[in-house]
């Protein structure tokens, strides 16, 4: 206990530091704001700050007030309009309470605090497969927040010990630091302030959100009944846990396969198999009934389907990437860009075979009309590299037509120059 | 002027030695400065050598900053094909690994993607070719964010030397006033690079 009291101290003494190297002048940390249509007035009222639902909001708040300031808020208007939208259908009557922040996280999460601050990360949208699925997952994070489990659990843990809840903090904080740092791990001496900023902040997240296996399997039900009743397909819930746990065993690290997706929605949402059961068995039992709406989602997602996959390749785990492909071009859309990062996953992975994988990915790619022009700078590249003089210098010249603005250009016109030299071509 | 400021960074050393063990500064005084054996850059002014403070620390990798890391730091790497600019603290935990056939864009997309590990969807922008001393190299620029929301800029420049082994210099600073402030010197130490 002296060691976790000792961890606590030194987070907060950290984050309190790293804190105050990181604000800027005050006039340049405006929050980006994001713009919604008036929602109705929230259903419930503040608490007394005296009581320990009051204190629930109070470290709510310093969340969110994160949340606002973060380099990962997504602020586009139409993709925040659009999930608010989502979020309210299943929301029933807290809808006005929710005030939402997409952020640009490549994991699967979402959560709602107990002040009505929700958190949906880009890498649950770029998961779900459709609106549907979207939904259950908001209607189970609203359901949580309906039926106050963040402070059933703190009433829990309190009555566990005296003075627990400090200690879970830490714990969590301490837990979630490293579960979240993990897959990201950096080794800057900044890292020593950003790890402390992060498991405040998000060891706050988690221990607002950190469920028994009860309240999730409620958390399911509840959400389950607001997306049917809102008119959603019954198999979404089901569909999209079965989804997460296969993308878990399809990853490249054996940390994750074992401790399912750290970081993610299961650190704080225990998965059980008998969840996914119980939840295929409601929507057997009500039939084919309800709308995916997987269209009109796609449509939502597709500007940032670029960013996003960037930002998951990042990740490194090239298994759950290659799966999450897998899903993304199950319908046949978007193929340009699907083949493009399938191409990207072997360029970068370099293992056996995959050269002339990544070769096969980028002829794919540029046969839609969506690929990215980078598509054809890796084909100039492997061509050059290959002595493929001719054909390389056709690529390149391509990349440069469908990208004129390119950042990359000098560097490419240079290479193109190159090769030209060596071909007697005219530049 | 340059006491505060590096008195400015031993504190910040000091509160970092604190919370991570006993890691020390060194003061890297004006003047020719040799970076891992492997390159020389003459510095406009003294800089504090944190590298001791990175944990775990990259092979190759030296770390000098003027006013702390969080305002203002200047990468020095050599990397062997197979290592990092940064370096995870588990095995199981991938990194962006250099690699020797990497052409330029790729040199530049594992540099931006070890930025990626600390700071938000960095971008590189303005890539050019620009010699590294003798060698022909790759410049760009970058922007990034901090998690908690401060615009970062940055700038690079690497090469590849002869025995495969990418020569880096990595410049990161908040937008706001720092990044501008130390541009001179950082483009007089890239213009200055010479091989050991």
């Amino acid at each position: 206990m002296k060691r976790l009291a000792l961890a606590g101290a030194c987070l907060a003494a950290a984050a309190t530091f790293a804190f105050a190297q990181e604000t800027p002048p005050a006039e340049t940390q405006a929050p980006a704001a994001v713009m919604f249509a008036p929602p109705p007035p929230p259903s419930r009222a503040r608490p007394d700050s005296s009581t320990d639902e009051g204190g629930l909001w109070g470290l709510s708040d310093r969340a969110e007030q994160q949340a606002r300031a973060s380099g990962q808020l997504e602020t586009d208007p139409a993709l925040n309009a659009y999930v608010r939208e989502v979020a309210c259908r299943v929301a029933a009557e807290y809808c006005g309470d929710i005030r939402l922040y997409v952020m640009n996280r490549p994991f699967f999460n979402a959560s709602m605090a107990p002040n009505g601050y929700m958190e949906v990360w880009s890498g649950l949208l770029l998961r779900a497969e459709d609106e549907a699925q979207l939904a259950f997952v908001l209607g189970h994070e609203t359901a949580h927040y309906g039926e106050r489990h963040s402070l059933e659990t703190l009433r829990a843990t309190r009555a566990r010990a005296n003075g627990a809840m400090i200690a879970s903090m830490v714990i969590a904080a301490a837990g979630t630091a490293a579960a979240v740092n993990s897959p990201n791990s950096a080794s800057s001496i900044a890292d020593v302030t950003r790890v402390a900023v992060d498991a405040v902040y998000l060891g706050t997240i988690a221990s607002l959100f950190g469920f028994s296996r009860e309240n999730e399997t409620e958390a399911d039900n509840v959400g389950f009944d607001h997306a049917v009743a809102a008119n959603y397909d019954p198999g979404a819930g089901h569909r999209i846990w079965t989804y997460l746990i296969a993308e878990t065993a399809a990853s490249d690290n054996p940390d994750t396969r074992r401790r399912e997706t750290r970081g993610s929605i299961f650190s704080t949402h225990p998965l059980s198999s008998d969840r996914v059961e119980a939840l295929t068995a409601r929507a057997t039992a009500l039939g084919g009934a309800g709308q995916t709406h997987r269209e009109r989602y796609r449509t939502a997602i597709r500007p940032f389907l670029d960013e996003w996959l960037r930002a998951d390749l990042r990740r490194r785990d090239y298994g759950q990437t290659a799966h999450l492909l897998d899903r993304l071009g199950a319908h046949g859309e978007d193929l340009g860009v699907i083949e493009y990062y399938r191409g990207e996953i072997r360029r970068l992975r370099r293992a056996e075979g995959d050269r002339a994988g990544a070769l096969q990915h980028y002829s794919n790619a540029i046969t839609h009309p969506d690929a990215p022009a980078a598509a054809w700078r890796e084909l100039g590249e492997y061509a050059a590299r290959d002595g493929r003089r001719a054909e390389a210098a056709a690529h390149f010249a391509t990349y440069l037509e469908r990208a004129p603005n390119a950042e990359d250009r000098a560097l490419v016109e240079a290479r193109l120059a190159q090769i030209n030299a060596h071909t007697g071509g005219v530049e | 002027m340059s006491f505060t400021i590096t008195r400015r960074a031993a504190l910040w050393g000091a509160a970092g030695a604190a919370l991570s063990g006993c890691a020390t500064s060194s003061l890297v005084p004006q003047g020719s400065y040799t970076a891992n054996g492997a390159f020389r850059v003459t510095l406009q002014r003294p800089w504090s050598d944190l590298t001791n403070y990175m944990m775990p620390r990259p092979p190759g990798v030296r770390l000098l900053s003027i006013d702390g890391p969080m305002l203002n730091r200047l990468y020095l790497a050599t990397i062997d094909p197979g290592g990092s600019l940064v370096r995870p603290r588990d095995r199981d935990t991938p990194r962006p690994t250099y690699r020797a056939d990497m052409g330029d864009t790729e040199i530049v997309e594992f540099i931006v993607d070890c930025v990626a590990v600390e700071f938000q969807s960095p971008e590189s922008s303005a890539l050019r070719p620009q010699n590294f001393g003798a060698l022909p190299g790759v410049r760009f620029d970058l922007s990034s964010r901090t998690e908690a929301g401060l615009d970062i800029a940055g700038t690079a420049l690497a090469a590849r030397s002869a025995n495969d082994k990418l020569n880096a210099m990595l410049y990161l600073a908040p937008r706001e006033h720092y990044y501008a402030q130390l541009l001179p010197d950082v483009e007089a130490a890239f213009a200055s690079a010479a091989l050991a």
